[in-house]
């Protein structure tokens, strides 16, 4: 049987790779009767395209941006506080833990399986106006953000002024001056190469995004036993490399950014906790809106 | 362009006419529909540049609502271009057939076209509540309105092509047409 | 699954079925043939269509039908006549040249076509038979899709997925815009003279040209307001379409005041009828290019013809014949939303620059819409002017041959199209 699977991540990126390793060790170990295509690159369709086909069944699974499910299974705004995790291995210990278990419950809810978390960085803001070393930096910087209420409300919160666009829209913005700043994982910046057009670099690691392995419930549970213990176990193998890779490329892309002349500031821990201090409400309005006992559990988690 | 005509009114019948007629007033509503939301779309596009510039800032759901807007327009367009003919096939081959074939073949294919809209709203109907939990990322409104487009362009369609399957090509042809 | 998607559709087009229709019939076909839930038919549907760039289409279109009522289309005619009319073939030129400054603030063929239309085509007559009256007239509509902004560079763009840029893909189509309108003149001119026309037009004087150009003024600097825009990054392609469409609203209502409150809901609704015909399209393949991707097609493809050849431009002659042969019998949009996600990676992998590829392809194909059976230029000419189909066929072909030409010197000269896009930084 073939099993389908379509992405919106290039082929290239760290993300397609392990699905070509899962897909490789699932055929290894079913010995052939699980073949699983994987379509990288929107060929099936946008991301929110491939939830809708997930949930009905049209292909069999995605890996994607938690923000797509997170219109599902708004919980998952839970794992995406901002400010919340100091380094990536928090970030893991968290969504690996009991808010995973929590998480895989709502998305089974939902239909969805998630066989496995994977790593889309941390966010960091560029900008061309200043290097940001206070809270006040942030003040009045014209930011592009992804359309997230979270996200918009953080940088609200902190005095910046938030612009939702389209990705593919950013760069001519950045140039022409429409906007100063935009935010992104060191990777993407690097890719989407706008470090032409951005002077300062920081380390805000505002928010932490996953990429979520997610499969068709139905169609996962209609496979035997073996067959399910398989997939796990190619995912939890495909997953490991992903974010070892991943952390490797981050770093790099950082060091390739200052390489190519921009100016990298380290934001001070105190700044860092001011920043916190200041977003606390967004995080109290998010429990208004989704159960907070997920919340307190992220926070139990990055604090014990 | 198949379906622009040139010949004497429908062959009517009482029943036919009220049909028409009653087409026509869906028509209408469906029109007003159409520009409305071509309207808000227009103008959420221009107000989007003029904001960015004169005010240095955005409206957070602008694009999302244009799109939508451009999504209702497009597909509850699609009926009306059934009506006028607009949806372009190849008739190389068919003007070479008889009259009579050709308008047997021009009913065939809006009955045709009128299963595949059954078909379509069938499905439509399950992916609209598949899609229902799901939410816009900045309005608080489900994510299937979408797809409610869809839904209507289809039953609307269904009727036209109904229609035209049994009137043929002369159906809207003298005052009633365009 | 894509041996019946192909059976089914070619049977029904061959039918006469609307291809809309018979694209939606192949994929029920394909989706049921591989067992594919179907509901990936409307999600397609909607998907494809729900996207910001496509908005272009209907705004483009509604720009256009804003200024025919607004009266700008005389102001450019009237421009035109002051500058080229007493050439030989003058009224040939003015529609050209008229042509061409449409072509610059409207993104479709077929709006040109039936604005051009109804407004030379009786000027035209006074003077010439009629098959060379519409000729002419179809032909300068034509350039609406090859000069910027161009409908047909916007579902190229899109399809073709992040290899190309609609801004790079306009700037391409300035310079062979540009040659394919000074060979319209000339061969107008000749035609003309061949034909032993009369001169006609008015003679050039210098106050007369300066007086029109004045009044024309507002309407020769759109393009750059709205090209220019998108071009220089202050908006996008689909921003400046919403841009085009006030420009042409504050000209109606302020400079010619012809346009009144009245024309905008028939407007609205026209633009909308109009680019549903190419939604439904879009809509419609969407299902057949996602079992054609699950089939793996396009690698097939891409195989096959690495086999047959390794040479880039051997690859790039061949693309070209299979579409001068496709964009006789299928209407253009429909074959760029299949045909532009099969070809465009292959000619990536054969080292073939993209802007120059999707140029090439996108002007072949709106050299089609006046290729028979099916052109599209060719019906809506016939519809507005009631020249029959022969007569204007017999008349367009020295036209149609002209614009193989000037395809053939792009092949020959990659300069022609890449030149402008690469100096600007594309
Ligand atoms: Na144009
Ligand atoms: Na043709």
């Amino acid at each position: 049987e073939t099993l389908r699977i379509g992405g919106n991540f290039p082929a290239e990126h760290s993300s397609s790779k392990a699905i070509e390793r899962f897909a490789d060790a699932v055929s290894g170990a079913t010995g052939g009767d699980l073949e699983i295509a994987s379509f990288p690159a929107m060929q099936l369709g946008g991301a929110k395209e491939n939830v809708d086909q997930v949930r009905t069944g049209v292909i069999f699974g995605t890996w994607i941006g938690t923000a797509y499910l997170s219109r599902t299974v708004p919980e998952l705004e839970a794992v995406s506080l901002p400010f919340a995790y100091p380094d990536r291995e928090t970030a893991f210990r968290v969504i690996d833990g009991k808010v995973g278990e929590l998480l895989a419950e709502e998305l089974a809810d939902q239909g969805f399986v998630a066989l496995g978390w994977m790593e889309l960085g941390s966010r960091n803001v560029t900008n061309s106006t200043r290097p940001i070393e206070s809270v006040k930096d942030f003040g009045g910087l014209k930011i592009r953000l992804q359309p997230n209420e979270t996200h918009l409300a953080t940088f609200r919160a902190i005095g910046a002024s938030p612009v939702s666009m389209g990705i593919s829209e950013v760069y001519s913005a950045l140039q022409q001056g429409v906007l100063d700043g935009q935010e992104n994982p060191y990777s993407i910046i690097k890719s989407r190469q706008f470090e032409e057009v951005q002077t300062y670099l920081s380390d805000s690691n505002h928010f932490f995004d996953y990429i979520a392995l997610v499969v068709n419930k139905r169609k996962f549970e209609r496979l035997s036993e073996e067959q399910q213990a398989a997939l796990r176990k190619a995912a939890a193998d495909a997953v490991a490399w992903q974010r070892a890779q991943a952390a490797a490329e981050d770093d790099a892309a950082r060091v390739k950014l200052v390489e190519a002349g921009m100016t990298f500031t380290a934001i001070p821990e105190e700044v860092r906790n001011d920043l916190r201090s200041l977003t606390a409400p967004v995080i109290e309005d998010l429990k208004s809106r989704i159960d907070p006992a997920i919340i307190d559990a992220v926070l139990e988690e990055v604090n014990g | 362009m198949s379906a622009q005509v040139q010949q004497g009114p429908a062959q009517a019948g009482p029943l036919f006419g009220r049909c028409k007629t009653a087409l026509n007033h869906i028509d209408t509503l469906s029109k007003g529909a159409v520009i409305t939301a071509m309207a808000v779309m227009t103008g959420l596009v221009i107000i989007q540049v003029v904001f960015r510039y004169a005010f240095s800032s955005a409206i957070d759901w602008s694009e999302e609502v244009a799109r939508l807007a451009f999504v209702w327009a497009m597909f509850l367009a699609i009926p009306h271009g059934i009506r006028h003919g607009v949806h372009v096939g190849i008739d190389a081959l068919v003007v070479r057939f008889s009259e009579r074939a050709q308008e047997a073949l021009f009913r065939l294919s809006a009955v045709l076209g009128a299963v595949l809209m059954v078909v379509i709203f069938r499905v439509c109907v399950d992916v609209t509540l598949y899609t229902w939990p799901e939410m816009m990322p900045t309005l608080p409104l489900t994510n299937a309105v979408y797809y409610i487009a869809v839904l209507i362009a289809a039953v609307h369609s269904v009727l036209h092509l109904l229609l035209l399957a049994w009137g043929g090509r002369s159906t809207w042809s003298g005052k009633a047409a365009q | 699954m894509t041996l019946t998607v192909i059976l089914i559709f070619f049977g029904l087009a061959l039918l006469g079925t609307p291809l809309a229709f018979a694209l939606g019939f192949a994929s029920l076909g394909g989706l049921l043939a591989g067992g594919i839930e179907l509901s990936v038919l409307p999600q397609r549907m909607m998907h494809s269509v729900n996207s910001f760039p496509l908005m272009a289409i209907p705004l483009f279109m509604l720009a256009g039908e804003l200024m025919v009522r607004a009266g700008i289309m005389q102001r450019l005619v009237d421009f035109s006549n002051s500058i080229v009319g007493k050439l030989h073939g003058g009224m040939a030129h003015v529609a050209i040249v008229a042509g061409m400054m449409l072509a610059a603030v409207s993104g479709a063929a077929v709006a040109s076509a039936s604005a051009l239309g109804s407004t030379l085509v009786p000027a035209l007559r006074q003077n010439y038979d009629d098959g060379f009256s519409s000729a002419v007239v179809a032909s300068a509509a034509n350039l609406g899709a090859i000069i910027p902004p161009s409908n047909a560079m916007i579902v190229y763009a899109l399809m073709a997925g992040s290899t190309v840029s609609v801004g790079g893909l306009f700037m391409a189509g300035i310079v062979p815009g540009i040659l394919l309108t000074v060979g319209f003149m000339a061969l107008g001119s000749w035609v003309s003279w061949r034909k032993g026309h009369q001169l006609t037009g008015d003679s050039f004087r210098l106050g007369h040209a300066l007086r029109e150009t004045w009044r024309a003024l507002p309407v020769l600097l759109m393009p750059i307001v709205v090209v220019g825009g998108i071009v220089g990054g202050v908006f996008t392609a689909t921003e400046g379409a919403g841009i085009a469409v006030a420009y042409a609203m504050v000209i109606g209502f302020f400079v010619t005041r012809k346009l009144t409150v009245a024309d905008l809901l028939p407007s609205l609704f026209n633009a909308a009828v109009g680019a549903a015909m190419v939604g439904a399209l879009i809509a419609f393949a969407a299902g057949v290019t996602f079992l054609f991707t699950i089939d793996m097609v396009p690698a097939a493809l891409a195989g096959f013809l690495e086999n047959v050849t390794s040479s880039p431009m051997i690859f790039l002659l061949i693309v070209m014949v299979v579409l001068i042969v496709v964009g006789m019998f299928i209407e253009s949009n429909a074959a760029y939303i299949m045909l532009v996600p099969l070809f465009a990676p292959v000619a990536l992998s054969f080292g073939i620059d993209p802007l120059l590829f999707g140029f090439l392809f996108v002007f072949n194909l709106i050299i089609g819409m006046m290729t028979p059976p099916v052109g599209v230029v060719l019906f809506v000419m016939s519809g507005v002017t009631r020249v029959p189909m022969t007569k204007l066929i017999a008349s367009v072909w020295p036209f149609v041959a002209l614009q193989y030409a000037v395809l053939v010197l792009c092949l020959a000269f990659p300069g022609i199209v890449t030149w402008l896009p690469r100096t600007l930084g594309y």
